[in-house]
């Protein structure tokens, strides 16, 4: 007996039928039906609904975009849903698991190809499976001076993250901003590039973001409009100096004056990467196990915290971030953050040669140095591995940034469970990922977290912040809140989505857009 | 005598549901010369130990530390020729970065035990695998030591696993040996 979720209004012949035309393109091997033959790899073990919610009927991985072409003319013939991953590894939003069970996963893992280094206009142009371990590696051993922006896991996907908006800790941090020059395919096969790579013998596609007309780089990031094949992305030079810093900050409602401090630093560029502003238990759980402070069940108790802060020289928020560029320019600008931040009561700073052995900050300097490393995944040893990020956007002001950070935290307690999160200072708004962590063994966390969760969108919205990303078991319940003049975006979505794959096979569900 | 191909049937016969043709171990697979890479947390006493059980069939560790890249790095470099096995005792990061690569490099998991810090301070095992396997781990007789048992028995158990599952308490106090929760793992290759 199968067990296979099937694609609505398919029968398993058709699905099989379809399936042996792919296995004629892309190889055998590389159409996967079964567990045992490997198809555990594109489940979702870590969210708060059972795998089940989210079980592909199969997966299929092309090596090249002739391939992927073909691919997709089969399944728009047929009629099967694809859901495209790169790496596949974003797993607190979902990692390779489709939205709707029986969708057919289309992985372009294989598809891993670095095909040009520009060090002269510092970009590159990448296939979807080139993580920033694998581009990152390339560069060192080329002697390419040139620096890649990662995000924090290091098997992520160069293309996959930027697509999903993402971000990461060099001044380069936005990983969309960075992007230059799409090629894409859509649903009936067509391949096409954007921008100034829509001229057959172009020579700035990856130098020139905008071309001529529409710019429409944007409608295929966080959707389902399209499958992007190659992205340029541009790179930073290696700069001729780093200054990384720590400033710690004793109490939670030191909060408030660290934004306010933050934003005029921010606006104006002095402070010229991400900062990250962490909370004790995000930075304690890099280097500590829960168990060492607290054993019993529901949030662990100030005092545990607070012992726990005296331990490891941490604050009830921990700002990491860094300065680049010739030491005069860095030392001038460290002397504004340096006299900023010291305004905070308490405030201890640390720079790169200080907290020997703390893997906390070694991590984020690597980081904030284009390092690809795992060490953020020790997270998950905090509770056993089940997690969702809740990510809301908001105003970078002190009152906004309290107001998030109690709903958040007294929310995550009535539930019983621990606030573990980092405030993203942006350019102008700052994004607050609260991750959720859960022991997805335990029905009980689950079912709490996934209710929790919902709680929170709801509270966000009704005070104006909006999440920027989510995971698969959020989708709709996200999009909702977008409600402007009775949801107006999403119909606008829904007619492209008419317009550019009328069967609807494109990543059904994808931040809730559905085919009509 | 294992082999590699007999190994390997005996897995994919194993994961398709069928009769087993072949059950295969980790100490068959070492006997027919398959490479079997270890990774334990060795920074806790339960790692040490089990470290110390593998060392004693011939299973050399490696360390994880606090970066899993270190262990993703050197696990896709072993995978990449193929036929190589993973045991592991760690925590619960790196076990998920191991499956996660593992899987994309042809192997399958084939048994996880959940070892547990509890709120009262006892520990608990949540095995999954045969009842035989289990049943020869006693870890419930083991008590501290229980991490070494589980590094001797598991080399000779038959792999892949069952679908049963047992949890065992033990009933000493506070085990000395153990902070935070850790995971046993082993994946071999798929068919």
């Amino acid at each position: 007996m199968n067990n296979r979720p099937l694609p609505d209004g398919l029968s398993e012949a058709d699905l099989l039928g379809g399936l042996a035309r792919m296995a004629e393109v892309v190889g055998k091997k590389w159409v996967i039906l079964e567990p045992e033959a490997g198809l555990t790899a594109y489940y979702d073990t870590q969210s708060t609904l059972p795998i089940s919610a989210s079980m592909p009927s199969g997966a299929v991985a092309p090596a090249n975009t002739d391939e992927l072409q073909k691919v997709v003319k089969i399944a728009n013939e047929i009629g099967i849903p694809l859901w495209t991953i790169s790496c596949g590894k974003n797993i607190g939003y979902g990692g390779p698991a489709p939205r709707k069970p029986g969708t057919l996963v289309l992985d372009l893992k294989r598809m891993n190809r670095i095909l040009e280094v520009n060090v002269e206009s510092a970009y590159v142009v990448v296939e979807p499976g080139v993580s920033y371990l694998q581009l990152y590696e390339h560069l060192q051993k080329n002697n390419i001076p040139l620096w890649i922006d990662c995000a924090a896991p290091a098997w992520g996907s160069v293309l996959g993250n930027a697509m999903e908006r993402g971000g990461g800790y060099t001044p380069y941090g936005d990983h969309w901003m960075m992007q230059c020059g799409l090629e894409v395919v859509l649903a009936d096969g067509t391949l096409f590039r954007t921008g100034m790579g829509a001229m057959e013998n172009s020579n700035t596609w990856n130098l020139f973001k905008y071309g001529y007309g529409p710019y429409i780089d944007g409608i295929f990031t966080q959707s389902n409009f399209g499958i992007a094949t190659k992205m340029g992305v541009w790179l930073m030079p290696e700069p001729p100096g780093v200054k990384p810093y720590m400033i710690t900050f004793p109490r939670e409602e030191d909060l408030h004056q660290i934004i306010e401090i933050m934003r005029p630093l921010k606006v104006p560029g002095v402070m010229q990467n991400a900062a990250v502003l962490s909370n004790l238990i995000w930075e304690g759980a890099i280097s500590t196990t829960r168990d060492r402070y607290y054993r019993g069940d529901g949030p662990m108790p100030e005092s545990a915290r607070q012992k726990m802060a005296a331990d490891l020289e941490l604050g009830a928020w921990n700002m990491t971030s860094s300065l680049y560029g010739p030491p005069a320019v860095i030392d001038t600008l460290w002397q504004v953050i340096e006299e900023s931040f010291s305004q905070v009561k308490g405030a201890r700073i640390y720079l790169a040669d200080d907290r020997a052995g703390d893997p906390g900050w070694e991590y984020r300097k690597k980081l904030m140095r284009g390092q690809p490393n795992m060490t953020e995944f020790s997270l998950l040893n905090w509770t056993g591995g089940g997690h969702v990020d809740f990510s809301p956007v908001a105003p970078m002001t002190g009152d906004e940034a309290m107001n998030l950070f109690n709903i958040c935290q007294s929310n995550a307690h009535e539930f019983g469970f621990d606030y573990v999160a980092e405030f993203f200072g942006g350019w102008r708004q700052m994004v607050q990922v609260f991750m959720l962590l859960f022991d997805p063994e335990d029905a009980d966390q689950r079912e709490r977290a996934n209710q929790l969760f919902s709680v929170l969108i709801r509270e966000a919205a009704a005070n104006g912040y909006g999440e920027y990303r989510t995971n698969l078991s959020f989708m709709d319940e996200v999009a909702a809140t977008y409600d402007f003049n009775d949801g107006a975006l999403w119909k606008v979505h829904q007619k492209i989505k008419r317009a550019l794959d009328p069967k609807g096979i494109l990543a059904p569900g994808k931040q809730g857009i559905w085919p009509l | 005598m294992v082999t590699r191909r007999t190994f390997l049937q005996g897995a994919a016969a194993t994961g398709a549901g069928a009769t087993l043709v072949a059950e295969p171990t980790l100490a068959g697979w070492l006997e027919a010369g398959g490479p079997v890479v270890a990774v334990v947390d060795q920074r806790v006493g339960s790692g040490r130990q089990f470290s110390e059980a593998l060392r004693s069939q011939g299973i050399a560790a490696l360390a994880d530390e606090h970066d899993p890249a270190i262990v993703l790095a050197r696990l896709a470099e072993e995978f990449a020729p193929g036929g190589y096995t993973v045991i592991g005792l760690t925590q619960m990061a790196t076990f998920l970065i191991a499956e996660r690569t593992g899987m994309d490099n042809g192997l399958n998991l084939a048994w996880r035990g959940d070892h547990r810090l509890l709120p009262n301070g006892q520990l608990q095992h949540r095995l999954r695998g045969r009842a035989e396997t289990m049943s020869a781990l006693a870890l419930d007789r083991a008590g501290d030591s229980w991490a070494y048992s589980l590094g001797q028995h598991l080399v000779a158990a038959r792999l892949p696993g069952g679908a049963e599952e047992q949890s065992i308490t033990t009933a000493v106090a506070r085990p000395r040996q153990q902070t935070g929760s850790l995971v046993s793992w082993v994946l071999v290759p798929r068919a």
